[in-house]
């Protein structure tokens, strides 16, 4: 066989692994330093994917080392070419879970300038599609899952925000539209309020008051979002296209005491 | 008075035209139209460089955010002229993540001004078909007289949205 034809060859990071470990599924789940991205990755991995987890911080990504289920990498999901280095180095990748993003602080708009709107555009919007098409370029058949937020509905106090998880919704249509010809499947969800190191940031005050506004009176856990984004990769899952999964235990409703 | 923000020669300015024709001297309140239709070409995902996610969404998504943020409170009749393109479409990546990233907006800055007395809605055209610009300055003035309707996207299209009819064969 001619080596320009062996698929090794368009893998130019490949590492060698165990054959086992190869064939297993590979995951690839960036912004898995905690969090949402974290419960997912170790949900996958328990339910038998490899899974790639990625993160801007490595040193957070410390929980994986030692395990054989789980590969860390440091990624910066706005790095179009770095993105293409770590999915070059594995098999599928299979499913793609793009958890990475930032939070907003809490901002009236007219204290939202146009940086802001870029920063959070190109991180959570944008790192979404590099991802995302990086990773479709190179998936045969499978699954992309995008985390958005139940703010994509819309919210006082965080423009910025809700425009980049917006964008991301309506990218996700386009995208499952248009990958599902080949068996790839995209989906969103969306998560309410998740106790994650983002709403710890918030004052105590603050804290309580948004916690108040949920239908339960509490955070929802990231193992939550965990398990629907489980679904979404599972075989039975994928027959979902183009939806979005509200996460939020209702408050998308909007009936609750506020 | 109506201020129209849109690029001389643009469906939104031809719009914007006719809604001051309608409207003439009856607009109570301060009102804007706002074009918030994506300029980009259909392109599939793969496809897609960095700088025309830059130039194609991330760019104007932050000059929309710029731009309604300049005329609220002022402003209290807002439309913004977009499309339905957010509903997802082949080949269109980037346009359906601007028309909902300006939905989404639309509606923040709606709940953000509500109890200053500020209405923000889209008028939502069918990209792919221009004949209903009268249709959508209709539209558009009644939404630029009426505080009685807020955050809300109406659907220009002719029932099109509703997707029955578009479905593409196989290749």
């Amino acid at each position: 066989m001619p080596a320009e034809s062996l698929t090794i060859a368009a893998r130019p990071n490949w590492r060698w692994r165990p054959l086992a470990d190869v064939l297993r599924p590979h995951a690839l789940v960036t912004g898995a330093a905690q969090g949402i991205g974290r419960a997912v990755a170790e949900r996958l991995a328990v339910l038998g994917w490899h899974v790639i987890a990625a993160d801007r911080d490595s040193e957070a990504l410390g929980w994986a080392s030692g395990r054989d289920d789980v590969t860390a990498t440091m990624l910066d999901i706005t790095d179009a070419k770095a993105v293409a280095r770590v999915l070059d180095a594995f098999p599928g990748p299979d499913i793609v879970v793009n958890c990475a993003g930032i939070a907003a602080q809490l901002l009236p708009l007219k204290q939202i300038d146009r940086r802001a709107f870029e920063q959070m555009l190109r991180i959570n919007t944008g790192g979404t599609l590099v991802v995302a098409r990086e990773a479709a370029r190179r998936m045969q058949g499978g699954a992309i899952i995008n985390i958005a937020s139940r703010g994509y509905l819309g919210g006082a106090g965080a423009a910025h925000y809700v425009v980049s998880k917006a964008a991301v919704v309506g990218m996700t249509r386009a995208m499952a539209v248009e990958l599902r010809w080949r068996g790839i499947s995209v989906n969103a969800v969306a998560p309410g309020m998740v106790e994650t190191r983002m709403i710890a940031d918030f004052t105590p005050q603050m804290r309580e008051r948004l916690t108040s506004l949920e239908p339960s009176g509490a955070a929802l856990s990231p193992d939550v979002i965990a398990e629907a984004v489980a679904y979404l990769a599972s075989p039975a899952g994928r027959s979902l296209n183009g939806q979005v999964l509200l996460v939020d235990g209702g408050k998308s409703l909007g009936v609750f005491p506020c | 008075m109506l201020t129209v923000i849109a690029a001389p020669e643009s469906l939104t300015a031809t719009i914007g035209t006719a809604v001051h024709d309608l409207c003439g001297a009856g607009l109570a309140d301060p009102a804007a139209l706002v074009d918030a239709m994506p300029h980009t070409a259909r392109a599939g995902l793969a496809a897609l460089g960095d700088d025309d996610l830059e130039a194609g969404l991330i760019q104007p998504l932050a000059a929309l955010g710029e731009t309604l943020s300049g005329l609220v409170p002022g402003h209290r009749r807002i439309v913004l002229i977009g499309t339905t393109e957010g509903l997802g479409h082949w080949d269109a990546s980037l346009a359906a993540g601007f028309a909902a990233g300006a939905t989404g907006l639309m509606r923040s800055v709606a709940l953000e001004f509500m109890r200053e007395g500020v209405t923000v809605n889209m008028v939502a055209l069918d990209p792919t078909d221009d004949r209903r610009a009268m249709a959508a300055a209709h539209l558009a003035a009644a939404l630029l007289q009426t505080d009685g309707v807020s955050g809300q996207v109406i659907a220009c299209d002719g029932g099109n949205n509703l997707r029955m009819v578009q479905a593409r064969q196989r290749a």
